[in-house]
C-alpha cells in the first residue's frame, strides 16, 4: 500500500510547479516595484535549489525516479480537470476579445476534446502522476535554472516598464507549467501544463500591446493551438482505445491500430510547439517581445517542450520506422532551410531566431534516428543549446536596451564600446560552434549516429557550413570599425548588476558544464538512453564507430591555447596601424547576404510546402500500410 | 590506437611532406608557364625566414586567432595521426579556419573584412563536401577511426574520391577560385594584416590543414603490402595535386558566388551518386 506521506523527491517535484506558481501570484497583486523584485529573486533562487536537489537525488540513487503517487496528493485530478478548463476558457475570451476567429474556433475545439477525454478517461489507479527521470531532471535543470537567470535580468531591463506585475507573473508561471509538463507522467496532466505554456507565451509575446505585438502573439497563439488541438484529440483515442495514459509504462508493442493512427498528431502537436517547419514563422515572428522573453521561448521553455515529446517518446520512433522518418525529414529540412535563411539576415535576433529553430530541427533529426546514440546526442544538443542561446540572447538585449539597435551591420566597434556584450556574444558564438564545447560533442555524437540513416549526412553537411558562416559573419562584423582605422581605447559604460551578472553567470555555466561533460553524459545523458556512449576514465567518449578525447581536447584548447598565446603576444612597440595594400582611400566592408530577398521568399516557400506535404504524409501514413525500408 | 613512434613521425612527416609539395607545385606551375621557378625546398626556406622575421601585429586579439588557428590544425592533424576520429578532426580543422577568419577580421581592415569573408564562403563551399567524403569513409568502413581502414575503397567510392578535387583546389588557394589581379590583397586577405613570425605560424597552420585534406584521401586505398599501399596513397595525393595545377593553368575565373554553387554541386552531387549507388547494391538491385 502506499502511503499518503511524501518522499523528499516527491516533495521536489510538487515544490518544483506549486512555488513558481505562489510566487506568480504574490508578483500578480503586489503593488510596489520591490515586490516584484523580492518575489522574483526569491523565487528564481528557490527554483533553481530545488532543481539541484532534483539532479542530487536522482545521483545519489540512480536507479530510483523520483515520483508523486495520485494519493499522495488528495484527489489531484479535479483540480487539474479545472484548470485545463479555466485554461481553455481563457484562450477562448483571448479569441472573443481580440475578435479573431481561428483562436476562438481552435480553443473552443480544444475545450470540446478535453472535455470528450475527460469523459472517456477510466477509474485511475494509485499510478506516480509526477515522475522525474534523467530526461525529466535534465528539462528541469534548464528551465530553472536557465529560466531563472532569465528572470533575474529581466528585473534589470524591464525596470520602469508599467505592466511589469503582468509580465513577471506569467514569466514565474510559464515556469512552473514547464515543470509541471516535463514530470507530468500523466497525459491528462502534460496535456493542462502544455495548454497553460500556450497561454502564458500568447500574454508575453504580447506585453508591449502594440499593433504589431498583437499580431505577432495570435500567430503565434493560432500555431501553438493547432499543435494543442492536434494533441488533445490524439488523446480522445489513446484515452478511448488504452488501457492507461501513463506515460513512463507507455510501450510501442502495446498501441493497438486505433492508437497507432493518433501518434502522428503527437508529432504534429510536437513539430508546432518547437516551431518546425511549415510552423516556423511563430517564433520568427515572436521576436517583436522583449527580449527576456525571446530567451525564455528559445532556450528554457516552449520550444523545449516540443522537443523534450519527441525524445521522451523516441521508442516509438525507433518501433514506428514511418515516424522515425518523417521526424528526420521535418527535422532535416528545418536545419537546412533555416541555416540558409540566417545567411541573409542582418536582425541578430532573426539569426537567433532561425538558429534556434535549425538546432531543435536538429533534436527532431536525432529523435527520429532514434538509436541509442542519436537520443544522447539529441539530448545533449538541447541542453546545451539552451545555455548558449540564452546568453546570446541576453547579450543581444543589452546591445538592444543600450544602443536601439539589434542589427548586426550597427554592431561595428562593439567591442570597443560595449566590451562586456561583444564579450558574450562572442562567447555564446564560441559555445555554439567551438569544439570543445558541449555543442560540438553534440554534433559530432549526431553525425556518427548518421551512419544509421545516411541521407541526413547530406543535409548536416551543408547545415553546418552554413552555421559557421552566419555565425563568423556576426562575430567579425563586431570588430569593423566604422571609419577604418580611428582606435578609441577599450571603454564602455558601466551595465549594472542585473546585467553582468546573468550573463557572467551563464558564459560560466556553458563553460564549466562543458568541462565536465564527461560527467553530464555519464551521469544524466547515458542513463536515460540506457547506453549510448561510454566515456572511460581518461574522458574519452566511444561510440560503435569513434572515439573523442574529451578531457585531452578540453585541455589542449585551454591550457595550450592560453600559453601559446601569451607567449606570441606583441608588445607595446611591436604593435602597428593596419595596411592598406597602398590604397589611399578608407573603404567600410559591409557583410555579405549572398543571395536576394526574391530567392529568399521563394526558399520559405518551397521548404514550407515540402513541410507540409511532409506531414500530410505523416498523418495518412498510418493508413497507408507501407513497408519503408532504408 | 597506432603506436606512439608511427604517430609521432607522421606527425612531422605529415607537415613536412606538405612543405615539399608545395616546393613541387611551385616548380611544376612554373615549368607549364615556361619559367624556372624556385628550387623544390623553396616553402621551407620562406617558413624559416618568416620566423626569423621582426614582430609586428595590429592587435592582441589576431595574434590569439592566430595561435588558435595553428593549435586547431595541429591538433586535427594529430588526431589523424594518432588513430582518432576522422570527423572530430574535422570539426577541429573545421574550427580553424573559422580562427582564421576571424583573426582576419580583427584587423579592423577593409582587406582583412574581404579576407574573412571570403574565407567564410570558402568555408560554406568545401566544408560541407569534406564532411561527406570522411562521413562516407566512416559509413562503408564502419568506424571513423583513422586506424581502422584496411580496404581498397577505390572501387567502391571512386566518385566519393573525385568530389575532392574542387577541395583541393579551394584549399591550395588555386586559380578557379581566383581573382587575378588583386591576389595578394583579395585571395590572400585573410593573411594580409600578418607579417613575420604570426604570418610563419599561419602558413605552418595551413600545411597542417593541408596535411589533413591529403591524410583524409590517403585512407581510400590499403593494402596488406606496405610498399604497395604507401606508394599507391602517394600517387593519389600527387595525382591531385597535379591536376589542381592544371586546372589552374588552364581555366578560366570563376565568382565566389559560383564558386560555392560549383564546388557543392559536383561534391554532393558526386558523393550522394555514389551514396545511392552503394545503398542500391546492398539492398540488391544491382
Amino acid at each position: 500500500m502506499y502511503g499518503a506521506d511524501m518522499d523528499a523527491g516527491g516533495a521536489v517535484l510538487v515544490a518544483l510547479v506549486v512555488i513558481p506558481s505562489i510566487a506568480a501570484i504574490l508578483v500578480a497583486i503586489g503593488d510596489r516595484e520591490w515586490h516584484v523584485k523580492v518575489v522574483v529573486l526569491i523565487s528564481s533562487s528557490v527554483s533553481i535549489i530545488l532543481a539541484l536537489t532534483a539532479l542530487l537525488l536522482m545521483v545519489s540513487d540512480g536507479t530510483t525516479f523520483l515520483m508523486v503517487e495520485r494519493s499522495e496528493l488528495g484527489e489531484p485530478d479535479l483540480a487539474i480537470v479545472v484548470m485545463d478548463i479555466l485554461t481553455t476558457f481563457v484562450l477562448i475570451y483571448v479569441g472573443y476579445s481580440r475578435r479573431n476567429i481561428s483562436i476562438l474556433l481552435l480553443a473552443s475545439m480544444i475545450l470540446i476534446t478535453s472535455i470528450f477525454i475527460e469523459l472517456l478517461v477510466k477509474q485511475r489507479g494509485d499510478d506516480p502522476v509526477l515522475m522525474a527521470d534523467h530526461l525529466a531532471v535534465i528539462m528541469l535543470l534548464i528551465t530553472n535554472t536557465v529560466g531563472a537567470v532569465i528572470c533575474i535580468y529581466a528585473l534589470g531591463y524591464m525596470s520602469g516598464d508599467r505592466r511589469q506585475n503582468r509580465f513577471f507573473a506569467f514569466m514565474l508561471l510559464f515556469i512552473s507549467a514547464m515543470n509541471g509538463a516535463v514530470v507530468s507522467n500523466d497525459l491528462v496532466w502534460l496535456f493542462m501544463f502544455w495548454e497553460v505554456t500556450t497561454l502564458c507565451s500568447y500574454m508575453l509575446i504580447s506585453h508591449d500591446a502594440t499593433a504589431k505585438a498583437y499580431v505577432s502573439a495570435e500567430r503565434a497563439l493560432v500555431y501553438t493551438l493547432i499543435g494543442g488541438l492536434a494533441l488533445s484529440s490524439s488523446f480522445i483515442l489513446i484515452a478511448e482505445d488504452f488501457p492507461t495514459l501513463e506515460i513512463s509504462v507507455m510501450e510501442p508493442s502495446m498501441m493497438t491500430d486505433i492508437v497507432v493512427v493518433s501518434i502522428p498528431m503527437i508529432v504534429i502537436a510536437a513539430l508546432a510547439k518547437s516551431a518546425q517547419l511549415p510552423f516556423q514563422s511563430w517564433l520568427v515572428g515572436a521576436m517583436v517581445a522583449p527580449t527576456p522573453v525571446s530567451a525564455l521561448l528559445h532556450s528554457a521553455t516552449m520550444v523545449n517542450l516540443g522537443a523534450y515529446l519527441v525524445l521522451r517518446f523516441w521508442h516509438f520512433w525507433h518501433f514506428y520506422d514511418y515516424l522515425g522518418w518523417g521526424l528526420v525529414a521535418i527535422g532535416s529540412i528545418t536545419f537546412l532551410s533555416t541555416s540558409i535563411f540566417a545567411l541573409r539576415q542582418s536582425n541578430s535576433k532573426r539569426v537567433l531566431a532561425y538558429s534556434t529553430i535549425g538546432n531543435l530541427g536538429l533534436v527532431f533529426v536525432c529523435a527520429g534516428i532514434a538509436t541509442e546514440i542519436s537520443v544522447a546526442a539529441g539530448v545533449l544538443l538541447l541542453f546545451f543549446h539552451s545555455i548558449a542561446k540564452a546568453l546570446l540572447f541576453l547579450a543581444v538585449g543589452m546591445v538592444k536596451h543600450t544602443t536601439g539597435s539589434e542589427d548586426i551591420e550597427d554592431m561595428q566597434e562593439l567591442r570597443q564600446r560595449m566590451p562586456l556584450a561583444a564579450f558574450s556574444i562572442y562567447a555564446g558564438v564560441f559555445l555554439m560552434v567551438f569544439p570543445p564545447f558541449g555543442l560540438f560533442v553534440a554534433k559530432w555524437m549526431l553525425s556518427e549516429a548518421a551512419v544509421a540513416m545516411p541521407a541526413v549526412a547530406l543535409v548536416l553537411a551543408v547545415g553546418l557550413g552554413a552555421t559557421t558562416a552566419y555565425y563568423g559573419k556576426w562575430l567579425g562584423r563586431m570588430y569593423m570599425s566604422p571609419s577604418g582605422s580611428t582606435r578609441t581605447p577599450l571603454k564602455g559604460k558601466s551595465v549594472g548588476r542585473y546585467y553582468s551578472y546573468p550573463i557572467l553567470t551563464l558564459i560560466a555555466m556553458g563553460v564549466s558544464l562543458s568541462s565536465i561533460i564527461s560527467l553530464v553524459i555519464g551521469g544524466l545523458v547515458d542513463p536515460y538512453v540506457t547506453s549510448g556512449a561510454e566515456v572511460d576514465i581518461w574522458g574519452v567518449l566511444r561510440t560503435d564507430t569513434g572515439a573523442v578525447p574529451l578531457f585531452a581536447l578540453f585541455i589542449v584548447m585551454g591550457v595550450c591555447f592560453v600559453l601559446f598565446s601569451l607567449y606570441l603576444a606583441p608588445g607595446k612597440d611591436e604593435m602597428d596601424v593596419e595596411y592598406t595594400c597602398g590604397e589611399p582611400f578608407q573603404a567600410v566592408v559591409g557583410g555579405a547576404y549572398l543571395y536576394d530577398e526574391r530567392a529568399e521568399r521563394w526558399g520559405i516557400v518551397i521548404s514550407e510546402s515540402t513541410a507540409l506535404a511532409l506531414i500530410v504524409l505523416l498523418l495518412i501514413s498510418p493508413y497507408l500500410d507501407i513497408e519503408v525500408v532504408l | 590506437m597506432t603506436d606512439i613512434m608511427t604517430a609521432l613521425a607522421l606527425t612531422v612527416l605529415g607537415p613536412l611532406s606538405v612543405g615539399l609539395l608545395l616546393g613541387v607545385d611551385r616548380k611544376l606551375t612554373a615549368r607549364m608557364q615556361n619559367r624556372v621557378g624556385p628550387p623544390i625546398l623553396q616553402p621551407f626556406y620562406d617558413l624559416i625566414k618568416l620566423f626569423g622575421k621582426e614582430r609586428r601585429a595590429d592587435n592582441q586579439a589576431q595574434i590569439s586567432y592566430a595561435a588558435a588557428c595553428l593549435l586547431l590544425q595541429m591538433v586535427a592533424f594529430i588526431i589523424f595521426a594518432t588513430g582518432g576520429d576522422l570527423l572530430v578532426a574535422f570539426f577541429v580543422s573545421g574550427a580553424g579556419n573559422l580562427a582564421l577568419a576571424l583573426g582576419a577580421f580583427s584587423s579592423r581592415s577593409a582587406f582583412g573584412q574581404i579576407g574573412g569573408q571570403r574565407e567564410l564562403l570558402q568555408v560554406l563551399a568545401y566544408e560541407p563536401v569534406l564532411f561527406l567524403v570522411i562521413f562516407m569513409l566512416g559509413w562503408w568502413n564502419g568506424s571513423f577511426l583513422s586506424d581502422s581502414y584496411s580496404d581498397n575503397l577505390l572501387g567502391v567510392m571512386i566518385l566519393v574520391l573525385v568530389a575532392m578535387m574542387p577541395v583541393v583546389l579551394i584549399v591550395m588557394q588555386k586559380s578557379p577560385f581566383d581573382i587575378a589581379t588583386a591576389h595578394q590583397e583579395i585571395v590572400s586577405g585573410v593573411y594580409v594584416e600578418y607579417s613575420g613570425t604570426y604570418l610563419g605560424i599561419l602558413e605552418l597552420a595551413h600545411w597542417f590543414e593541408l596535411a589533413f585534406i591529403f591524410a583524409v584521401m590517403t585512407l581510400f586505398y590499403n593494402d596488406d603490402d606496405v610498399v604497395l599501399s604507401i606508394a599507391i596513397k602517394v600517387a593519389i595525393v600527387l595525382a591531385f595535386v597535379f591536376f589542381a595545377i592544371l586546372i589552374d593553368n588552364s581555366s578560366a575565373r570563376l565568382t565566389r558566388w559560383d564558386m560555392i554553387k560549383l564546388t557543392l554541386l559536383i561534391g554532393i552531387g558526386l558523393v550522394s551518386v555514389n551514396m545511392a549507388a552503394i545503398w542500391l547494391h546492398t539492398e540488391g538491385v544491382f
